[in-house]
């Protein structure tokens, strides 16, 4: 029944989306990961997803919040409103830990907040426990939800 | 200045009237002086004439009886005139009646010859005598002189009364001219008056307007001022931001090189690889980490900078004492460890954002212990005093001190003073000037190096209770 997750990147500096999935990949996650670099290529992808039946394709989205055409809270905000897509998980990741930013997110229905840090170590620990918490994860049961 | 030349002009008015009226009162005793004196000349005159016409109707009649006004009048002819030429009110007048003596006593001999004439029988001779005119000539003379001397004084007194009417015109027109001066300053004080109170009233409403305009200023500045502070605010959140990101990356791609060197001096092993290789290597990544960690906290700290320009503030009841006590048993460990005393004096408290006082107050402890002299024997302490609507805390300490050049630098941003071997970022104080800037207070410091430092923080004793929210 549980079909393999597909990771959605949306993350606009190509150095962070390639240490992410670095860490990712070294952390045994081996999922398929689609990288989108900004918010309209992200929407088009969310727009055929939407038009396939709930659970067709489990998806779980990474979401930076600083994009070049957007804040990152308009595709959470998206996401949450419509239809089955409400049911994907998203982990926010941004740079700055700005706790009215933080509380906004929580408030749209994110599920994680993950604060990049600049050590390399605690980057890299954050990332792998990402990657742990990945296949742990059980994306909700769209029939069930 | 009217006032006083008004006065002065009533004054001198009054003082020439008074003047005036003195003269017309002499004029008048003079005048019934010279009155008399004229009565008098007519009375010798009519004395002269009752001896004359006594004598004459003697001659004529030859009864004795005749002879009794005569007798009466003719002695006191002389004593007469005498008294009339030492009553003279004039000179001229006295020389005239002086005049008059000599031929009085011709006059007067004339007579008592003619009459002893007739008292001895010689009738004819007597007549004779009196025919001849000498006797006329001499009563003409004496009236002449008589007469002169009347208007002598006549025309004195004329001339008096000129005089006087003169002065009298001259007071009429000194009256009018100063009745007309005294209106005409009455009426120009008033003017002066009304214009000054028209200009005073110009005044307040030019004032009036100026604040009307000032307050307009005032908002418009502040408006302009606010819209910059958000902009300053929005500007080190995104520069904070954007900063952090490529940072990211740098410390990202640095681990990824420190994950690849042992692959990579492993796969180069037993080729010519110089040995200082693997040291440099490890040199330049350290450096690259250290540098990293460092733009880290200066950029977290412009970020929470900003983010506490951004905070709400909130006003409440605040025990300065048992905040002091409470961040110091925070502390305790590390005030142990150096051996630093610290002492809390009675301190006020205050009505004030908390969070920012507690903020401040941490800051300023922490530095006065991290800047104590290594030798030991520190001691840090907190005074603190009501000056009327303010309240005056000093944290001192007998540390190492700040170069009074250094005074104002130290209260920038990512600026330090001093040897630079105590870890730290220069955001301390920064960050204390923000906070007492926002809580309308002040913070200065005094100090000498070598003889430790006082900040002294000057607050309001109560915030104004609203949000003072400066976005």
């Amino acid at each position: 029944m549980n079909r393999p997750v597909t990771i959605v990147m949306i993350e606009d500096d190509p150095g962070h989306a390639k240490l992410i999935e670095r860490n990712i990949r070294r952390a045994g996650v081996t999922n398929e990961l689609i990288h989108f670099a900004d918010y309209a290529s992200s929407k088009s992808y969310f727009e055929t997803l939407k038009k396939l039946p709930a659970g067709a394709t489990p998806t779980l989205v990474l979401l930076d919040l600083n994009l070049p055409d957007a804040s990152g809270t308009e595709i959470l905000e998206y996401l949450k409103n419509h239809g089955h897509l409400k049911l994907i998980p998203v982990i926010v990741l941004t740079t700055a830990d700005d706790e009215a930013e933080v509380k906004r997110c929580y408030d749209l229905g994110c599920n994680v907040y993950i604060t990049k840090p600049v050590d390399p170590d605690q980057f890299a620990m954050a990332i792998r426990q990402l990657g742990l918490f990945f296949s742990v994860i059980k994306v909700p049961d769209p029939v069930n939800a | 200045m009217l006032v006083a030349a008004a006065a002065a002009i009533l004054i001198f008015l009054t003082a020439f009237s008074f003047w005036l009226t003195e003269r017309v009162l002499g004029d008048a005793q003079r005048e019934d002086q010279l009155n008399k004196f004229s009565t008098e000349l007519t009375e010798f005159m009519e004395t002269l004439r009752t001896a004359e016409s006594s004598q004459r109707g003697y001659l004529i009649a030859g009864s004795p009886e005749f002879l009794d006004p005569y007798n009466q009048a003719s002695p006191q002819l002389v004593p007469l005139a005498q008294e009339l030429a030492t009553k003279a009110p004039s000179k001229s007048a006295a020389q005239a009646a002086a005049a008059i003596i000599e031929p009085l006593s011709e006059k007067l001999e004339e007579m008592r010859q003619t009459i002893n004439l007739m008292k001895v029988g010689q009738k004819e001779s007597a007549v004779e005598r009196l025919k001849d005119g000498f006797g006329r000539k001499l009563t003409a003379e004496i009236e002449s002189r008589v007469r002169e001397i009347q208007d002598d004084g006549r025309s004195a007194i004329q001339a008096e009364e000129a005089k006087t009417r003169l002065l009298e015109k001259i007071k009429a027109g000194i009256d009018a001219i100063g009745a007309a001066l005294i209106l005409t300053f009455s009426f120009l004080s008033l003017a002066l008056l009304l214009r000054s109170n028209a200009a005073t009233e110009e005044a307040q409403q030019a004032l009036a307007k100026a604040n009307f305009e000032l307050e307009a200023t005032v908002a418009q500045r502040t408006a302009a001022l606010t819209r910059a502070n958000q902009e300053i605010q929005r500007f080190a959140y995104i520069v904070s931001h954007d900063l952090r990101s490529p940072l990211v990356n740098i410390m990202g791609f640095t681990a990824e090189l420190e994950n690849l060197r042992d692959e990579l001096f492993k796969g180069a092993e037993g080729q010519s690889i110089p040995a200082h290789f693997r040291s440099d290597f490890d040199e330049s990544i350290g450096f690259i980490r250290s540098s990293i960690g460092r733009m880290d906290r200066l950029i977290t700290a412009i970020l929470s900078i900003s983010r506490e320009g951004s905070r709400p503030l909130s006003t409440e009841h605040v025990d300065t004492q048992a905040l002091v006590q409470g961040l110091f048993d925070g502390i305790e460990h590390q005030i142990r460890a150096k051996g630093v005393t610290v002492e809390a004096g009675l301190l006020p408290s205050i009505v004030t954002d908390r969070m920012a006082l507690e903020q401040i107050f941490a800051n300023l402890i922490e530095n006065a212990i991290k800047f104590l002299k290594p030798e030991g024997g520190g001691k840090v302490t907190v005074t603190g005093k009501v000056s009327g609507n303010e309240v005056i805390y000093t944290v001192s300490d007998n540390g190492r001190g700040i170069d009074p050049k250094d005074h104002q630098r130290i209260f920038e941003l990512f600026r330090r003073a001093g040897p630079q071997d105590v870890p730290g970022e220069g955001m301390g104080l920064a960050f204390v000037s923000a906070l007492v800037r926002r809580l309308g207070g002040t913070i200065a410091v005094e100090s000498e190096l070598g003889r430790g430092s006082i900040f002294k923080l000057t607050l309001t004793r109560s915030m104004a209770h609203r949000d003072r929210r400066e976005p």
